[in-house]
């Protein structure tokens, strides 16, 4: 006998059924931010989706044509408010490069040591919310703050602020690290990787986990690619596409690390890529420990106030979520005259409807879950 | 990323590649700090685009990003960047279109990628995608038409007093 | 004592005692009681009297349960403030999804005017008692996106508020700090009905 219940009672075709509106408001206790769904349901089955967004839109754009290059890195952190030095370090290597100006070595991999540990935090973020939205409600998220909590702290003696540290400066950063700094990071490097094995083995091997995961939504590379998907959701289909070695910035090119990929793209594989790419984070985190250079950490003789001449650049980098890129033109002046956020949890968030038309409204949520949108960064 | 190129006067190397590949569609090409960037009028905007991801040699698979612009009296424009996985270079292509008719085909059949952005565009800048299957407002209230990115569109006055001597909000007191 | 020889007053020869008590009058003065009544009274071992307001409002601040209501980055230091570190549990704040059953609600992110009209929805679903964090710049005045024309500039133009939290985004220690001040201000209100 089977196990599911309209395989084991005959459908009764006389039986009238009106499908159902449910509305998965702004506010819901999946924390993911303001994001509203509106699934048509027949039954349990979902058979329409229709995403609103626009909740958080806060006019990043617009107030950054109206300001300073400088003052605008602040609107930037909080675009993807999960992992705030990753989203400074694109912005302020945009202007670096659409300016011409050379950031010192060690910088450089201060800058990479940084958000390295900003994609981490972002990471664990996701598996601690992922196992909340599975069933393991509060046991995930614990263990995913406990590891958040101490990289905080390490973020915040080097910079003075735990998730928006203005710390990177157009042409290097505001000041070098303290002292032992090393050897805290050592010591978090190895509590991480603790924290990951507690995860993976709360969550990796189980059994519920696995029946729910396996099997759900999965999405061809060839689909990925038209949707524009980047970042972990398309390395989950097994496209092993990693900006930081197809089009690398900073110093990248010297680190050595792998992009591990999954095979049919559904929501264990999404997870499984993040849960692997903390790994290979650390393992860049080590690496700019060892060879970081001495020197200065701002370049030297930088104006006082930054002109750019016209001129356009679109920089992609490899943000947490995908491709964060950053479309800038200059035409003269202080301020930019266009500033644009490439976001990927805006192009991951598009196909929702295809993605969730056709399972359980248990498995829509999960599914959304699986795409670790931040709304910031959608709604810029 | 496009190849430097020998001198001054020549255009990119990727240019070269689409002109020897396409040779019907008119554009003109120069370089940005980033990507090699192809101009185009809205009118051949779809032959090329479709070009662009059926040739083999180009095999532009991924549209990443559409970016709108408001250059004041030179109208409204759209620049796109597509990559290739194939190959592994990447383009950047300008549309810019007359002021006072901003209209641009939309590219939702070839890239579905393209829906939310074009969305996006829409009501931040104005533009019209002819043939979007779903125009509606995406970021801004469903019964808005404005368009806030535009550089006419004013900002809101910055709360600085707080107490009774302001008036209601959006009242000049 | 004096061996005195002389016949005559026995009495005389030993002075009277008095007392000297010096400033012990003033010292012990008893404490002035006001006219009110008193916060409690011990009946019998083990029985208090006390006034209904006072235990109402003890029990109201001592179990806050706060409508998880993250907008936007604060959301992410008040779940810190959840959390094992700062742990909140432990001043009866549980996080509860639901408006009809919760007491606070923390708004902790941008306001933008798409949003506004659900925020209204949400305060006039919570019964009464009901109190209002305003946690962040975002939501105290607009924050640094004060500028932009969808934004709302501060939560408190559409519903009341009752404490300030500043910061952006505020330390979890901050977020306890407003916590306690909104524990002060229910015991200083001690009103019967909410």
């Amino acid at each position: 006998m089977s196990v599911w219940p309209e395989e084991r009672v005959t459908p009764n075709s006389d039986l009238d059924t009106v499908d159902m509106t449910v509305n998965v408001g702004p506010q819901h206790p999946a924390t993911h931010g303001v994001f509203r769904m509106v699934l048509t349901v027949d039954g349990e089955r979902v058979v329409d989706c229709e995403p609103y967004i626009g909740y958080l839109h806060r006019g990043l754009e617009k107030l950054s044509e109206n300001a300073d290059y400088r003052q605008a890195m602040g609107w930037w952190d909080r675009t993807d408010y999960l992992a705030g030095m990753c989203c400074e370090g694109a912005y302020v290597m945009a202007v670096e490069k659409l300016a011409g100006i050379e950031v010192p070595e060690r910088a450089e991999y201060i800058r990479v040591l940084m958000m390295e540990l900003s994609r981490i935090n972002s990471h664990f973020m996701f598996l601690g919310a992922f196992g909340a939205d599975v069933g393991s409600f509060g046991t995930s998220f614990t263990y995913a703050w406990r590891e958040r909590e101490r990289i905080y702290d390490l973020i915040e003696e080097v910079s003075g602020d735990r998730m928006f540290p203005t710390y990177f400066r157009i042409g290097g950063i505001t000041m070098d690290l303290p002292e032992n700094f090393e050897s805290r990071c050592r010591w978090v490097l190895g509590s991480i990787r603790q924290g990951l094995e507690d995860l993976d083995g709360l969550l990796t091997g189980n059994e519920i986990f696995v029946e729910r995961c396996q099997g759900l939504a999965p999405v061809t590379p060839e689909q990925a690619i038209a949707w524009g998907f980047t970042g972990p959701m398309l390395r989950a289909t097994g496209v092993p596409w990693d900006i930081r070695k197809a089009e690398p910035y900073s110093v990248y090119p010297q680190m050595n690390f792998e992009i591990p990929t999954g095979h049919q793209g559904d929501v264990f594989d999404r997870f499984h890529v993040r849960l692997a790419e903390v790994y290979q984070s650390a393992r860049i985190i080590e690496q700019c420990l060892d060879e970081m250079p001495a020197g200065r950490v701002l370049a030297p003789k930088l104006a006082k106030t930054l002109r750019i001449d016209d001129g356009e650049l679109y920089m992609p980098t490899e943000g947490t979520k995908g491709e964060y890129g950053v479309y800038l033109m200059a035409r003269g002046g202080t301020q930019a005259y266009r500033a644009k956020l490439r976001a990927p949890s805006f192009s991951n968030l598009s196909p929702l409807k295809e993605l969730v038309v056709g399972t359980y409204v248990a498995d829509a949520i999960v599914i959304l879950g699986s795409l670790d949108i931040v709304l910031g960064e959608v709604d810029k | 990323m496009s190849d430097e190129e020998q001198s001054v006067e020549a255009e990119p190397a990727i240019a070269t590649l689409v002109r020897g590949r396409l040779p019907d569609v008119p554009f003109e090409a120069s370089k940005t700090k980033s990507y090699a960037d192809l101009r185009i009028a809205p009118g051949h905007f779809l032959a090329l685009v479709t070009g662009l991801r059926d040739d083999d040699e180009l095999a532009f698979d991924l549209l990443r990003n559409i970016v709108s612009l408001d250059m004041e009296d030179e109208g409204l424009w759209a620049k796109y960047h597509f990559y290739s996985f194939k190959h592994g270079h990447a383009l950047q292509v300008t549309v810019p279109t007359p002021p006072g008719a901003p209209t641009i085909p939309s590219l939702t059949a070839l890239y579905p990628a393209a829906n939310w952005h074009e969305r996006e565009a829409a009501e931040m800048m104005g533009l019209v995608f002819e043939g979007h299957p779903d125009p509606r407002n995406l970021l801004l209230e469903e019964d808005l038409r404005i368009h806030p990115l535009r550089k006419a569109h004013p900002l809101q006055k910055a709360e600085i007093l707080q107490g009774i001597e302001d008036g209601p909000p959006g009242v000049e007191v | 004592m004096s061996n005195d020889t002389s016949s005559g007053d026995v009495t005389a020869a030993v002075p009277a005692y008095v007392p000297d008590f010096g400033n012990e009058a003033e010292r012990l003065t008893p404490v002035e009681i006001p006219e009110g009544k008193a916060a409690y009274r011990i009946m019998m071992p083990g029985i208090m009297q006390t006034g209904v307001d006072t235990v109402l409002a003890m029990s109201r601040k001592s179990s806050l349960w706060p409508m998880t209501f993250g907008l936007a980055c604060c959301a992410i230091e008040m779940i810190g403030t959840f959390m094992s570190n700062h742990d909140l549990d432990r001043f009866g704040i549980v996080p509860w999804p639901s408006p009809r059953q919760s007491d606070v609600m923390i708004v902790s992110g941008t306001v933008t005017k798409k949003m506004a009209p659900a925020i209204k929805l949400l305060y006039e679903q919570m019964p009464n008692p009901k109190y209002v964090i305003s946690m962040g710049a975002c939501a105290t005045n607009g924050g640094p996106y004060t500028e932009y024309d969808r934004v709302l500039q501060g939560v408190d133009k559409i519903i009341p508020v009752d404490v300030y939290v500043p910061g952006c985004p505020p330390r979890p220690e901050s977020l306890l700090d407003g916590f306690l001040a909104l524990q002060e201000k229910i015991m200083e209100e001690k009103k019967i009905v909410g």
